[in-house]
């Protein structure tokens, strides 16, 4: 264009200020970049988005464990709103607060956005890491030029600490090295010893409860609402058995979100669920007489002869090898036949009774049955016994007893009539007894948990019609090992000792086990003491919390120190997070490709499902594009193993962990990203026509089972026997002993100088042995600390969503301070809204405000959720309230022998701050 | 040479200024009168350039203004005020007057479009325009490499800052923050660019990239501060994306983070401001407009919406003078910016005059 403008405003002399004011910046920015620079690219108009764009989008939320199908609204874009899918069988089209609050999750300001690394060499929970931005490239060249040595030296001194997290186990095992060198410092709260006695009374790590038939519930310190899930799928079973009439009893020192729905709520003093039980079962078998007897026959070792050494008497003529129990040979196991008048092994095909009392002399040995000792070992449990050590009357205990004894409908029978094959009887024993993380949060928590589990096996309740069962519903095989027993259902149920330790939780050293981990700080911080052959050099962290999950943080932080390098593939800025070198931003869950497996349909624990289903899958998928620099999980890893010139192995890896067929499988040297793998996974399951790009409109893809039959263990399995009797015990102990001192060991397990008598715990029957630390608290700790879980408050991951903190803080403060019983306050002079102190046993103190309740056995107060983070880099929101975890001890002297399980209740004082 | 004529009843206001501005060359007094009606007449036939009022004399000298302008005869207007050193050149603009070279700069200024802007220049302006937005741009998108610290800790960048130091007319807060950088760079000179780079990188970061609260500020996205760190407005980060879309651009596949980054803000304005130098120098009128109203529209509905208030955090939070410099830089510009598009779209409606 030629010619002027006749220029009113912008005069000659507002022309050359602008000029001139341009012109300087203009000439700083040359110097600076060497030119001009641009990050907006040309563009067809039509990869715009359209305007009206307004869609829902089915996917999978990942607030809990529960994965449940949810869809979102996309608006132009953008995420505005989490929803359950109309008509959705598992969770009938309901939402909860978490997956609402997933919008959130997506556009909160303060998540991971690019990848980082630190600047700042020293680390610590209060140290500023100075974190600058780098490019993906930087940050994965730097992790696996760090990785590469370590894996080329020793596969072990990798870590991986991995929570809820997204990494597929079985494939970074496969590349990397077995995932079992866990390099997670997070005391295992809940794990303790019901996922022992799950494991030998039902046939599974959980339990579930067949809520469809169930008439009787009886739940011992657990929240369904708390533990990891509370969706709507998972509440729908239990809240419909209520509906049609099952009575649900809690017995638990705080009201929370489960004792709330219940029936009766028994308020019973902390760590003393083992008393109670051992009551109840005194009561039915001594005063009541209500026990399945034919299912004590023929369903449990009642009948094996146990010799004085505690073992079985064994035949010396028909042995057999037990690949659980390192091969070695065992004769077969005696029972008495009392028509016959002698003793016969166990499967002998002429049994024609079994008897359950008396005396007997087999190969010169004095013997009883397994049950005539129980029977004994019973006998001083009474409800009287009982009652002051646990607060509850005796004549309570002993109505629950009845209660529970009637309930059991010992005799009866329930037919299905919808399986191919014909007709299916099943006994019908609609209770169902459970505990999980505060119940066994104790120090004996194998001697709790056994005795509470008894209960199944006292009626005959497990795995059959309205029963507990295993929770991964039609593969529960509930199947006999060699003598008749069930057999160790998990890998981490055998027995596999190794010295040098294998893990830096010692695990090895005691198998099999379910430890809390504490261990791990130990051995991190004195390598040699624990004869450690290897240091972790590389750690792998995603989704999980150490340093909250945990008592004595700062012990962690000590110990997250020694670690020379660390890389987070995280989410946002949690406490562990922090003290890693690089960090590699992954997205939420709106944002990613998934597939879950969830281990029943839809069942995981606490409750099952109506509908029948073998097996079924999820795809979670992306509803928007990842709104910042992410990377998923295994992309991220994949990459990682490319640069490190081990892409071959990771697709291999692949190939395995999935099995695919020839047709799926993954080339040696193509990156592939994880959706197309998934789209393999899927197509390989379902057929052809079932890739990702058909899970994307149906969501959900499940095998329907042949009959409802199939559900229960009891149809596989009609003749396993389950331990009234843990006779593996008192092999495991001898075998130990054994073991340890070949290896040059003591007999006692040494942790941090301590010994510790593991073998105290490793009892044929779950004898009363007092509660340990607890019993030892001086006198002025004359109050408990109970925590517990609830739909909003528990998982430390979303803490610090915004939405979820302002509905806990105007609507439930109360699980962001501390819970005291009217009557405890009055007599200290506590109001509601006073700050207080409370301070453990063990010498440690929180603060938090009082919230005066009714809800809490008055000798205890009460700590809910996992609030209270304590890194001064931790997003503010998360700081608030009280954490709970500071008032345990990680003193090897306080925890439990075997599991190193911490006392979650230790005593406590209160007073105002 | 300019023909003043002076207005005015006080003998020593008139002789004073006479005599003050007899000193210069190039100017001539052609006459003096008390009186408005008397003052009109002679200025009908004299014809001056410049008429000097004595605002003392008026209440209001508007009609006098309004007569001498209905005379047609195209005279630059003063009215000066000694009781508090002011002047109104009319039409409404008002200086300080402190010596007399600032009047005689108004006297000879151009303010009344004797000489008008040509498309050249305004598509040079238009051009520079969009590499001051690149500049800025580039600072909050790019990772500071080597050479940004190298450019920062060498001797070139600090001679040629210092020597802006005079320049004036600079919006204060660009002003103030090219001091802030140029002080930046005198303190860096000589430093390892290693470390340099890493300073900058930490505070970069700390700055722009919303690790935590209370570790910077929250992050530069529009949609953070229209709405709030608890609750981003998201449909501003529609808004943004619609408005790239329409004008034909977006963020590249391999950039992965939300459209309403000040970066990509800043970027999209570098982008107009290009389109806008190509369009003065290839295309019509109503092209031009089209831009500008893009441009202001941009600026008004989304940029100056936020951007300021993010500056004064950032300058409150740096630790480094540098950022702060360019937290102060930007926001001196994108205030001006919108001032100017405003300016220059009111003007792109005139047909001109070839």
């Amino acid at each position: 264009m030629s010619g002027n403008i006749l220029s009113h405003k912008l005069t000659r002399r507002t022309f050359l200020k602008t000029t001139a004011a341009t012109a300087a910046v203009v000439a700083v920015g040359d110097k600076l970049f060497g030119g001009p620079v641009s990050t907006l690219v040309e563009r067809a108009a039509a990869a715009a988005p359209a305007v009206t764009e307004d869609k829902w989008i089915p996917t999978s939320c990942r607030g809990c464990r529960d994965h449940d199908p949810v869809r979102v609204r996309v608006v132009n874009g953008v995420a505005v709103k989490v929803d359950g899918i109309p008509g959705e069988p598992q969770s009938q089209g309901r939402t909860c607060g978490r997956a609402q609050a997933g919008i959130m999750t997506l556009y909160n300001p303060y998540r991971v956005k690019a990848p980082l690394k630190r600047t700042n060499p020293e680390k610590g929970l209060l140290v500023d890491p100075k974190w600058v931005e780098i490019t993906w490239d930087e940050a994965l060249d730097t992790v696996a030029g760090k990785l590469k040595p370590v894996l080329e030296k020793d596969w072990r001194e990798f870590g991986l600490a991995h929570g809820f997290g997204t990494l597929v186990g079985g494939i970074i095992g496969r590349t990397f090295g077995s995932p079992t060198t866990d390099a997670k410092l997070k005391i295992d709260v809940c794990g303790g010893g019901f996922h022992l006695a799950d494991i030998r009374t039902t046939g599974d790590t959980v339990t579930s409860r067949d809520s469809d038939y169930c008439d009787y519930a009886m739940i011992f310190g657990s929240n369904a609402r708390g533990s990891g899930k509370g969706s709507p799928t998972v509440m729908r079973p239990f809240l419909q058995a209520r509906e049609r009439g099952m009575k649900v009893v809690v017995i638990d020192p705080a009201q929370a979100d489960q004792a709330r729905m219940a029936d009766e709520w028994i308020p019973i003093r902390p760590a003393t669920d083992q008393a109670f039980a051992l009551a109840m079962l005194h009561a039915l078998v001594h005063e009541f007489g209500l026990v399945d007897w034919e299912f004590i026959r023929l369903n449990t070792n009642g009948p094996y002869l146990i010799a004085p050494d505690g073992d079985y008497v064994r035949s010396k003529t028909e042995t057999y090898k037990d690949a659980s129990r390192l091969e070695q040979t065992f004769g077969k196991p005696y029972i008495w036949d009392p028509v016959d008048n002698k003793a016969k092994t166990f499967d002998d095909k002429t049994i024609k009774d079994f008897a359950l009392e008396g005396t007997y002399t087999v190969d010169g040995v004095k013997c009883q049955p397994a049950w005539q000792l129980f029977k004994e070992f019973l006998k001083p449990y009474t409800a009287e016994w009982a009652e002051p050590i646990t607060t509850v009357p005796a004549a309570t205990i002993r109505r629950i007893a009845k209660e529970y004894g009637e309930a059991s409908r010992i005799g009866a029978t329930m037919t299905f009539h919808d399986h191919p094959d014909g007709p299916h009887t099943l006994p019908l024993r609609p209770v169902a007894v459970t505990i999980n993380k505060g119940g066994q949060g104790h120090y004996w928590t194998t001697l709790i948990c056994r005795a509470v589990c008894l209960l199944r096996l006292i009626t005959g309740a497990t795995n059959v019609v309205g029963s507990t069962k295993g929770y991964d519903e039609i593969r529960t095989n509930p199947r006999p090992g060699p003598d008749g027993v069930i057999a160790p259902a998990s890998t981490w149920a055998s027995y596999k000792f190794a010295f040098p330790p294998a893990d830096i939780k010692l695990n090895s050293l005691l198998p099999p086990r379910w430890s809390s981990g504490l261990e791990a700080i130990y051995t991190t911080l004195e390598p040699e003491k624990h004869n450690m052959p290897f240091r972790i050099k590389v750690r792998c962290l995603n989704f999980t919390n150490d340093l909250k999950s945990r008592a004595n943080p700062l012990m962690a932080e000590k110990a997250l120190k020694v670690f020379p390098f660390q890389f987070g593939i995280s989410y946002h800025f949690d406490e562990p997070t922090e003290m890693c070198d690089i960090v590699l931003p992954e997205p939420g869950w709106p944002e990613r490709w998934e597939v879950l497996t969830p281990r029943t349909k839809g069942h995981w624990e606490f409750d099952n499902f109506r509908e029948v289903i073998d097996g079924f899958q999820v795809l979670r998928q992306p509803v928007v594009k990842q709104v910042y620099n992410t990377k998923d999980s295994m992309d991220i890893m994949m990459e990682i193993a490319a640069r490190m010139g081990m892409l071959a192995k990771w697709n291999a890896a692949v190939n395995a962990n999935f099995a695919l067929k020839d047709e799926y499988k993954l080339k040696p040297d193509i990156k592939y990203e994880w959706k197309d793998v998934l789209d393999r996974q899927l197509k390989n399951t379902w057929g052809e026509a079932f890739g990702v790009e058909w899970f994307k409109v149906h969501g959900v893809k499940g095998k329907p089972a042949k009959g409802r039959a199939d559900w229960y263990g009891y149809v596989k399995q009609p003749k396993t026997r389950y331990p009234l009797y843990e006779e593996w015990m008192v092999w495991q102990s001898k075998q130990l002993k054994a073991d340890r001192k070949k290896a040059g060991l003591p007999e006692l397990h040494v942790v941090a100088g301590t010994a510790i008598d593991v073998y105290s715990e490793l009892i044929p029957l779950p004898e009363w042995k007092g509660r340990g630390p607890l019993d030892e608290a001086a006198p002025e700790y004359d109050l408990y600390v109970v925590n517990w879980g609830d739909q909003l408050s528990q998982m430390g991951m979303m803490m610090d969503n915004p939405w979820m903190h302002e509905f806990m803080v105007r609507f439930r403060p109360d699980m962001m301070g501390v819970w005291v019983n009217s009557e405890t306050a009055e007599k200290r002079g506590i109001k509601n809204g006073d700050r207080i102190k409370v301070t453990s046993q063990f010498g440690h103190t929180v603060d938090g405000e009082a919230f005066v309740t009714e809800c809490i056995n008055p000798e205890c107060v009460g700590i809910g959720g996992c609030y209270g983070g304590y890194s001064a880099s931790a997003n503010p929101i998360s700081r608030e309230g009280t954490h709970v975890n500071w008032l345990f001890s990680t003193d090897p002297a306080h925890w439990g022998p075997w599991t190193g399980q911490l006392e979650l209740s230790p005593k406590v004082k209160i007073y105002k701050a | 040479m300019k023909r003043i004529f002076m207005l005015s009843s006080h003998p020593l206001f008139s002789q004073g200024v006479e005599s003050l501005l007899r000193r210069e060359t190039g100017l001539e007094i052609v006459g003096r009168e008390a009186d408005a009606d008397k003052a009109l007449e002679r200025i009908k036939e004299l014809r001056p350039d410049v008429v000097i009022l004595d605002s003392a004399d008026l209440c209001d000298p508007m009609p006098v203004v309004m007569r001498i302008f209905r005379e047609g005869v195209g005279a630059k207007v003063i009215s000066l005020n000694l009781k508090d050193n002011t002047m109104h050149v009319y039409r409404g603009e008002q200086r300080v007057v402190k010596e007399v070279h600032d009047l005689v700069e108004v006297i000879e200024g151009q303010e009344f479009g004797s000489e008008p802007v040509s498309a050249e220049e305004l598509a040079a302006l238009a051009a520079s325009r969009s590499r001051v937005y690149g500049f800025l741009a580039a600072v909050y998108n790019r990772l500071p490499d080597d050479q940004f610290a190298a450019s920062l800790s060498g001797p070139d960048l600090a001679s040629f800052l210092s020597s802006l130091a005079g320049t004036e007319d600079l919006p204060e807060d660009m002003r103030e923050g090219l001091r802030l950088i140029e002080g930046f760079i005198q303190a860096s000179q000589g430093k390892p660019v290693d470390e340099l780079r890493t300073e900058l990188a930490v505070e970069r970061t700390r700055l722009l990239r919303g690790v935590k609260p209370g570790y910077g500020p929250p992050p530069p996205y529009e949609s953070v501060y229209l709405g709030s760190d608890q609750q981003p407005l998201m449909q501003a980060s529609v808004a943004v994306r619609q408005a790239y879309a329409e004008a034909g651009v977006g963020l590249p596949e391999e950039v992965r983070d939300q459209p309403d980054f000040i970066g990509f803000e800043l970027d999209f304005m570098r982008h107009l401001t290009e389109k806008e130098a190509q369009a003065w120098a290839d295309g019509g009128w109503e092209e031009v407009a089209q831009i500008l109203e893009k441009e202001r529209a941009f600026l008004e509905e989304h940029v100056v919406r936020w951007i300021p208030r993010f500056c004064d955090v950032m300058a409150q939070e740096a630790q480094l003078d540098f950022y702060r410099g360019i937290a102060r830089v930007t926001k001196g510009f994108v205030l001006d910016e919108a001032q100017k598009t405003r300016e220059l779209l009111e003007e792109a409606g005139n047909e001109p005059a070839v």
